[in-house]
């Protein structure tokens, strides 16, 4: 305990007396701080000597939290004078850094009362940097390590400061973003409460207007929104549920291909499914040549608006509802339906009365998943959309368009975040309470009956063409870039390649030349680094919320779990809004990259280190920390190593996610830090469709090749021995 | 050989409570387990019995009271720092270690180095009789070697107390009787302080010193094997310590030592334990294998008429109507089962009669 306790004290005087105490423009690593005097610029100047750099006195307390524990370090650490000093000089440390760093701005103070009451300083100050990041550390889990010597948690001190953390971050990175959307929203250009306003752009028809219902006219963009989503969830659902019976439920040959294939769309940039819909059905389409070659029917722009965006987004999330789906499929105990046909019911019969009714839970989880992905959907509409506007990309053409009106796109992030926190709670308070689960782990042989005909048939009749159909899309993604100009010029050509990828030879040696390199690089290593981290905390709160039981719990999961129901575009330009201004100044950086994909991603490896963690007898623990090794060595030594398919996956996913994803990064890229499907983006609205296939079927390659290596590093967990 | 014996402590509970919201699972419990000694804790499921091991073990926090472990308040220090080990029910071995790795696991973790580790591991699996099977993985382990795998690993930390939860459940019904002798002797050999759990009191009366009793979230009795089946304090000890009719008895006098209590047509001695209110009320045990019935007329018995027989083999168990009630018994000596619907007399021997109170 004491030990601890010294080495956080230390980390947090490190902090306070050595590194910068300020944001540096060009990143800690510049190691510019470091050159002779410079040390004593304001702008690298640790806090201890911002005092006599910048008359910048009001830092000079936190020294004295940092050192409080030294004062009862001979106590035991039991003693009540020993966990008090620890809780309350790091509960006071920590919110003073807050309160100053909320209240003292890059302009002055940020509230007059601070000005009236200290007018003798002429205050102003930037985003904290890495000194102030290691005493906010110090100070939190000096915090928690007292409540860990007051008996919290069982004196777990990793435990404690786990949770800790989390919520610290949480809070930081989830909440605060989002509750900064909230209050733009309710505010004028300058910054001051406009309820009114508010409640005019709220209500205003562009929003909901029904005017579509009517003959002419468009609706508003929130009933646009809602009524694709419905669409999109409503066959999505179906269509997944007919892959699942033929997956699960039928002798068909290709059953092995079939889910293969389902899993293509999980390693694709969401908007690729819509761009080979362009290269297929577009005015100059594939297809639409064909058609009017054959038929002579004039090409037309019916794929852009409702049509074309439905249809990719079917395509996209219907592999999604169908891995919710087939475990619902596979779980239905074959005794049910055995017991329903010995009581004389039809094949048909059983699977209305049994089949269906037990899949409910299921089949309801695919819909809203399908609900929340098409609203959050971003890539799509984008490409697709003509003149039906949704509310992501609306939400993008209020920051980024002409207009740069941030309290219209807070606005619409609001409507949109009432519509997918809707759906989740909906799920949560009605799938969540309901299960049918009818695998009870005892020994339950028996054969599933077989489908009835007319469902047979309908399944089938959804799943072939459009398994063709997806070879067919997958195949131009991989072939396309090869082509001079799609629709027009069908001569094979390796100049999309080189001008993304090239790599000459130059004076000082290897030149990556090729216009892609520089995102692409960027993406690797923006998701190589954010996809570990995903893991480690999505599996440390899974951790917490299996193995621990502590107040508040439930709200604890509820926080953690939130960000899986804000979109991507909500999220972008919350993060763009809260992190462009101190405390907390991050905008333009990577690490605003990197922060975005652990907490958008970290919801799925929380769930997947639950379940499989719950698949873990407690007892084990139990024996490793009575056996004296504390928790944090448990998990190392006995959770993780049985834990490895859940690490697989949760990294997987992290650096999947980080490199397909759009909606979020489109607001977050800069100049130095572009990401890779940003960069496609920007090609496809300039129309050059070659180099954004060639990218495109590049990254799916690169994202293939690092899951077969993740699967090969980390793999299977050894539970025998391996045959010496 | 290693002993732990130097390093054996007492466990004190003081005013124990531990509530699971507004659920007392443990309510107002005190008792000492002395140094070197093995005390077992006893109940029905649900009595509380396994919420005080583990809050021994450090693994559940009580809510409030005191527990002291070799005379030190331990009541806030995490699992790490209390120096005690476990056995677990399922034995809780790490699937993805060896035999070797899980025992040598605590001694790694106290920071030596893997040679000494390994060492002292051996010594620890030499004592269980497990001598040579590092290697093998605990799958590939029957159940009562990954008992005893679980029982080493705990053993070689020389643990002020050791902790037994329920360590015979995963056993089948011959094993048991043979590992649950292994234990009790290795205890004590070693001379260390162990505390035990489990609902069955067979087992509990073969392994233990000290008996405690748990129902109802509180401690109905603690004292030796002896003493809980000779005197027991109330009707469920009587009961749940090997079996007992229970009957009601009337007073007929009293001197220093005895009390004399019409059973019926009998008249018996009992010690009265110095148990008052005995003039109005006398609550009596008795034990079904201290019955001995039979058809023909005995001197000194009770009349009564078979309503249920069984035969075992070994023994014949008989439901008998009697004036007292009806009575359990267990006839070791019969050769045959008597019939149901007989006439029968009943002889009760002395020691199969108890007094309940205290």
């Amino acid at each position: 305990m004491h030990k601890v306790v010294l080495a956080w004290m230390i980390v947090g005087l490190l902090g306070f007396f050595a590194l910068p105490w300020y944001a540096i423009e060009d990143g800690l690593w510049n190691l510019e701080w470091l050159i002779e005097g410079s040390l004593l610029d304001t702008d690298y100047a640790s806090a201890a000597l911002q005092y006599f750099v910048g008359d910048t006195v009001w830092l000079w307390p936190l020294g004295l939290c940092l050192l409080a524990p030294l004062t009862v370090i001979k106590q035991r650490s039991d003693s009540p004078v020993f966990y008090s000093t620890l809780i309350y000089s790091g509960a006071l440390g920590f919110c003073y850094i807050l309160a100053q760093g909320f209240s003292i701005g890059i302009s002055g103070w940020e509230y007059q009362i601070g000005a009236s009451a200290f007018p003798q300083f002429d205050v102003r100050q930037s985003g904290l940097g890495s000194g102030a990041l290691l005493v906010l550390a110090a100070l939190l889990f000096q915090f928690t390590n007292g409540l860990a010597a007051k008996g919290v948690m069982k004196g777990d001190i990793f435990v404690v400061g786990s949770i800790g953390f989390i919520i610290a971050t949480v809070l930081a990175f989830v909440f605060f973003p989002v509750f900064g959307i909230l209050s733009s929203a309710f505010q004028n250009d300058q910054g001051d409460l406009a309820l009114l306003n508010f409640f005019s752009r709220f209500f205003s028809p562009n929003i909901w207007g029904l005017n579509c219902l009517a003959a002419k006219g468009s609706c508003g963009v929130a009933v646009n929104s809602l009524f694709l989503s419905l669409m999109t969830a409503t066959l999505a659902t179906l269509f997944g549920l007919a892959f699942a019976l033929v997956a699960a439920r039928s002798n068909f040959i290709a059953k092995k291909p079939i889910r293969i294939l389902s899993m293509l769309p999980i390693i694709t940039p969401p908007f690729v499914i819509g761009l080979s819909l362009i290269l297929l059905f577009g005015r100059s389409g594939v297809i639409t040549q064909l058609l009017e070659f054959a038929f002579g029917i004039e090409p037309s722009r019916w794929l852009y608006g409702l049509p074309g965006i439905l249809f990719a987004q079917v395509l996209a999330f219907t592999p999604i509802t169908f891995m919710v789906l087939i475990g619902v499929v596979d779980g239905i105990s074959p005794s049910m339906e055995e017991a329903a046909q010995t009581l004389r019911a039809s094949r048909w019969r059983t699977f209305v009365t049994i089949t269906l009714p037990l899949m409910r839970p299921g089949l309801a989880a695919a819909f809203l998943l399908a609900f929340i992905e098409s609203m959050a959907d971003f890539g799509n509409p984008l490409v697709l959309g003509g003149n039906y506007e949704v509310l992501s990309t609306q939400i993008f053409y209020a920051i980024v368009g002409a207009q740069n009106d941030q309290s219209q796109a807070a606005v619409l992030a609001i409507v949109l975040l009432i519509f997918t926190l809707a759906a989740f709670f909906i799920q949560r308070k009605w799938v969540g309470t309901k299960s049918y689960t009818t695998v009870t782990g005892k020994g339950d042989s028996g054969i599933h009956a077989k489908l009835p005909k007319r469902v047979e048939y309908l399944s089938f009749g959804i799943v072939l063409p459009w398994t063709m159909f997806t070879v067919v899309i997958y195949t131009m993604v991989m072939f396309g870039g090869f082509v001079q100009t799609w629709g027009l010029d069908h001569s094979f050509t390796l100049q999309h390649y080189s001008e993304a990828f090239a790599i000459t030879t130059g004076d000082h040696g290897i030149v990556w030349s090729g216009a892609a390199w520089n995102s692409f690089f960027t993406t690797i290593n923006i998701s190589a680094i954010s996809a570990p981290l995903t893991a480690i905390i999505g599996l440390l709160v899974a951790y917490l919320l299996v193995r621990q039981d502590f107040v508040g719990k439930q709200t604890f999961e509820f926080g953690t779990m939130l960000s899986f129901a804000i979109p991507g575009t909500v999220i972008g330009v919350s993060y763009v809004l809260a992190y462009n201004i101190p405390p907390i100044e991050l905008t333009g950086t990577g690490v605003i990259l990197v922060l975005c994909f652990i907490f958008r991603n970290m919801p799925v490896g929380v769930r997947g280190g639950m379940a499989a963690m719950s698949q873990i007898d407690k007892s084990l623990d139990e024996a490793s920390l009575m056996l004296g090794a504390n928790s944090f060595t448990t998990i190392r030594r006995v959770i993780l190593p049985l834990l490895r398919p859940a690490i697989f996956s949760a990294m997987t996913y992290g650096f999947v996610r980080a490199i397909t994803s759009i909606s979020a990064v489109i607001f977050l890229v800069s100049a130095d830090y572009d990401m890779a499907t940003s960069y496609i983006i920007g090609r496809v609205e300039n129309g050059d469709y070659g180099i954004a296939i060639a990218y495109s079927s590049v990254l799916i390659v690169v994202m293939l090749a690092v899951i077969l290596l993740l699967q090969l590093l980390i793999g299977k967990r050894k539970l025998h021995r391996a045959n010496a | 050989m290693m002993s732990a014996h130097e390093n054996a402590a007492s466990v004190e509970f003081r005013n124990i409570s531990k509530l699971y919201g507004s659920v007392k699972a443990v309510n107002d419990v005190s008792f000492t387990v002395e140094a070197g000694s093995l005390v077992t804790l006893l109940g029905p499921s649900g009595c509380g019995k396994t919420t005080t091991l583990r809050m021994i073990a450090g693994l559940e926090q009580s809510s409030s009271g005191q527990i002291l472990i070799a005379n030190q308040d331990v009541t806030k220090l995490s699992v790490m720092e209390r120096d005690v080990s476990m056995v677990f029910q399922s034995y809780a071995l790490f699937p993805h270690m060896s035999v070797m790795e899980n025992v040598s696991y605590g001694l790694r973790e106290q920071g030596l180095n893997k040679k000494d580790a390994f060492e002292k591991a051996n010594e620890g699996m030499a004592m269980v009789g497990l001598s040579g099977f590092g290697e093998r993985m605990p799958n590939q382990l029957s159940g009562g070697q990954q008992q005893r795998v679980a029982v080493a690993r705990a053993l070689v930390l020389k643990p002020k107390v050791l902790l037994f939860d329920e360590p015979l459940s995963n056993l089948d019904a011959k094993l048991r009787r043979k590992v649950r002798e292994e234990i009790r002797e290795l205890q004590q050999k070693l001379g260390i302080t162990s505390v035990y759990v489990t609902h069955d009191q067979e087992e509990a009366m073969a392994v233990s010193d000290k008996i405690i009793v748990m129902s109802d979230s509180i401690i109905s009795q603690h004292g030796t094997p002896h003493e809980l089946y000779e005197q027991p304090k109330n009707l469920f000890i009587a009961d749940f310590i090997g079996d007992a009719t229970l009957v009601k008895g009337s007073f007929i006098s009293a001197d220093a030592n005895h009390v004399k209590v019409k059973l019926d047509s009998l008249e018996v001695l009992l010690p009265h334990r110095n148990l008052s209110g005995l003039e109005q009320n006398i609550d009596i045990a008795i034990r079904p294998n201290a019955l001995s019935v039979s058809t023909q007329e005995t001197p000194d018995s009770i009349k009564g008429k078979v309503r249920k027989s069984v035969y075992l083999g070994g023994h014949v168990e008989y439901e008998l109507d009697t004036p007292l009630g009806n009575i359990f018994a267990i006839d070791h000596h019969a050769i045959d089962a008597i019939g149901e619907g007989q006439q029968v007399s009943i002889k009760i021997a002395q020691r199969g009669i108890a007094l309940v109170g205290g």
